[in-house]
């Protein structure tokens, strides 16, 4: 009788066990997402930096419609990262954005006198660039993507709009 | 061959030598009575059986020493003792026989005693099980409720970080990307309204806009569709939320948001650089969801309202600037935009569920820089600000880079 009350108790207590380390496990699987995904975000993010230093340097020179990829290894995780170059922009004074199709007629070094004779610049040439780094995914963590729009001036290379994206991604 | 003693009527002892133990206290038990047993006939039970020996002999035969063969009966050598009980039913002794050679399989049974010791043990067992079944369940719940607040808080904090990381996307700084406050245009210490512009739609002004529904010139005017979510923003700071009421070429109408009646608080000029940006608003709040039952609430545009946590006993948010000084809510507006949001979330336990501790969450999310200031003179004095998206080009289905740009020159000029 006591073995059969042992083996009843351990019936009922076996799946509580069960149901209890499968609550450890989802706490850690929220806590390692949570990790994860961070993790990933400053990759990537890290990886925007190291683009624009070398796009900075020249280490990355593209013409229009060229693109580089270039992995990132870090601690068990990749950071794929791809730079492309768009066609140049043309940035008038008034704050217009000019599509190279009518920036022909466009002389970018001119200058105008503002009213306290100061020269200042008409339009200001920028060469436009696309960064997207991604770390990919690793079940069950989903993949996290970086895009990027980068212009680079003379005085630098600044960053104009910075998304990030979770999921998984062709 | 020894010889046989016999003893009173009915009862013979056989003996080479009672000299063991159990010899001896066998004959004691018999002895005494042994002069009252009668002899029977016709009866069958065991005492009967082994009271003649020459009949059925009680050993199994074999040549064994102490063993009797069953052609004589007799007893072997080395025997140590062969006891023939009465042919009548001698209780007692049949009852020390049994205590003697121990219980019979068909005969097996408990004592009171042992049966109050298995009924103790399984009640002390059943009680163990009660306890530890008791303590499962209250474990269970226990831990049901730690991980269904720790996973609500922790999901909390990661939805309000990407949206707090997307503010200010497609729309740049000074278009108040960070507003402290509700969705409602309220400035709360719990609540944080967070602007973008994913899709980089934006318009410049070509009219002067005073009025509701006063259809105006706009540059960009069909990248918008009616019923838009838009921000009307100028050089000076100002910013209104409004709709798109009327769509024609080229031209637009707002109603304010905010305003009475779709009013617009203040008048929107071309020569204040103003424009119009399509915007996409993610509101986090508190609210009472029951009389007692605080919530964090999430509101984003298309989407019905969602309740991100119950139970929760405060939220609030600490901004900071670049240099990671800590800064004042209020200080907070077009051009003033946070470097950084410290999220401080605290939840409290179900009162449904047992009791369990939940500790307060935290954490600090950097806003990135969504726009940039392209200075067009030497001093600065002539600047225009440019915002980039990237985005899918409709023609292609190539991703390329989406811009738009503002006058932020100097106010002398």
């Amino acid at each position: 009788m006591a073995l059969i009350l042992v083996l009843v108790a351990l019936a009922a207590v076996t799946p509580l066990a069960l149901m209890l380390s499968d609550f450890v496990l989802t706490r850690q699987r929220q806590v390692a997402g949570l990790q994860q995904s961070l993790g990933s975000q400053a990759a990537v993010r890290g990886a925007l930096d190291l683009a624009m230093t070398r796009l900075q340097s020249g280490e990355i020179a593209l013409d229009p419609g060229q693109t580089v990829p270039f992995d990132l290894e870090q601690e068990r995780r990749t950071v794929r990262v791809r730079v492309s170059r768009d066609p140049d922009a043309i940035l008038a004074l008034d704050g217009r954005v000019i599509d190279p199709e009518e920036a022909e007629n466009i002389d970018p070094d001119q200058l105008v006198i503002d009213p306290v004779r100061g020269p200042v610049r008409e339009y200001r040439k920028i060469e436009v660039y696309r960064v997207e780094a991604e770390v990919a995914a690793r079940y069950p963590f989903a993949a996290v993507r970086l895009l990027a729009a980068v212009v680079r001036l003379d005085e630098g290379v600044i960053s104009l709009g910075v998304r990030y994206d979770r999921g998984y991604f062709p | 061959m020894p010889a046989a003693t016999p003893g009173s009527r009915g009862l013979m002892l056989y003996t080479t030598a009672a000299t063991t133990p159990m010899a001896r206290r066998a004959a004691a038990i018999a002895r005494p009575r042994a002069g009252t047993a009668q002899g029977g006939t016709g009866r069958t039970d065991r005492a009967t059986a082994v009271a003649s020996p020459r009949e059925k002999p009680q050993w199994h035969s074999g040549s064994r020493p102490g063993t009797r063969r069953r052609h004589c009966g007799q007893v072997q050598d080395g025997t140590a003792l062969v006891m023939l009980l009465p042919a009548t039913p001698a209780p007692q002794a049949a009852l020390s026989y049994r205590r003697m050679r121990g219980a019979r399989p068909g005969q097996a049974g408990f004592t009171l005693i042992e049966v109050i010791i298995v009924l103790a043990i399984t009640m002390v067992i059943g009680a163990v099980v009660y306890k530890v079944t008791r303590a499962s369940f209250l474990l269970y719940d226990t831990q049901v409720h730690r991980t269904e607040r720790g996973f609500s808080g922790t999901r909390s904090l990661d939805d309000m970080a990407v949206e707090i990381g997307r503010a200010g996307y497609g729309l740049g700084a000074d278009a108040f990307p960070v507003f402290p406050g509700t969705l409602a245009g309220l400035r709360a210490p719990d609540a944080i309204t967070l602007r973008s512009n994913p899709g980089g739609v934006a318009g410049r002004l070509k009219e002067d806009l005073t009025e509701r529904d006063q259809i105006v010139e706009v540059e960009g005017a069909s990248l918008f569709a009616l019923g838009d979510d838009v921000l009307l923003v100028d050089q000076e700071g100002t910013t209104e939320r409004a709709q798109v009421s009327l769509v024609a070429p080229d031209r637009l109408a707002f109603r304010s948001v905010n305003g009475p009646g779709g009013r617009l608080q203040s008048p929107f000029l071309p020569a204040l650089a103003a424009r119009v940006l399509k915007v996409r608003e993610v509101g986090f709040y508190l609210k009472k969801d029951a009389p007692d039952t605080v919530v964090l609430a999430r509101k984003a545009p298309g989407q019905a309202e969602q309740v991100l946590a119950r139970y929760v006993g405060d939220l609030g948010f600490d901004y900071f600037d670049d240099a990671g000084e800590q800064m004042d809510p209020a200080l907070l507006g077009p051009g003033f935009a946070p470097g950084g949001v410290r999220i401080r979330l605290r939840l409290l336990p179900n009162p449904a569920l047992p009791p369990v501790t939940v500790p307060p969450l935290s954490l600090y999310v950097s806003l990135e820089p969504q726009s940039a200031t392209i200075a067009f003179d030497a001093f600065a004095f002539h600047r225009v600000g440019l915002a980039g998206i990237i985005g899918q080009d409709p023609a292609s289905g190539d991703m390329k880079v989406g811009m738009h740009g503002w006058r932020k020159s100097d106010p002398r000029f």
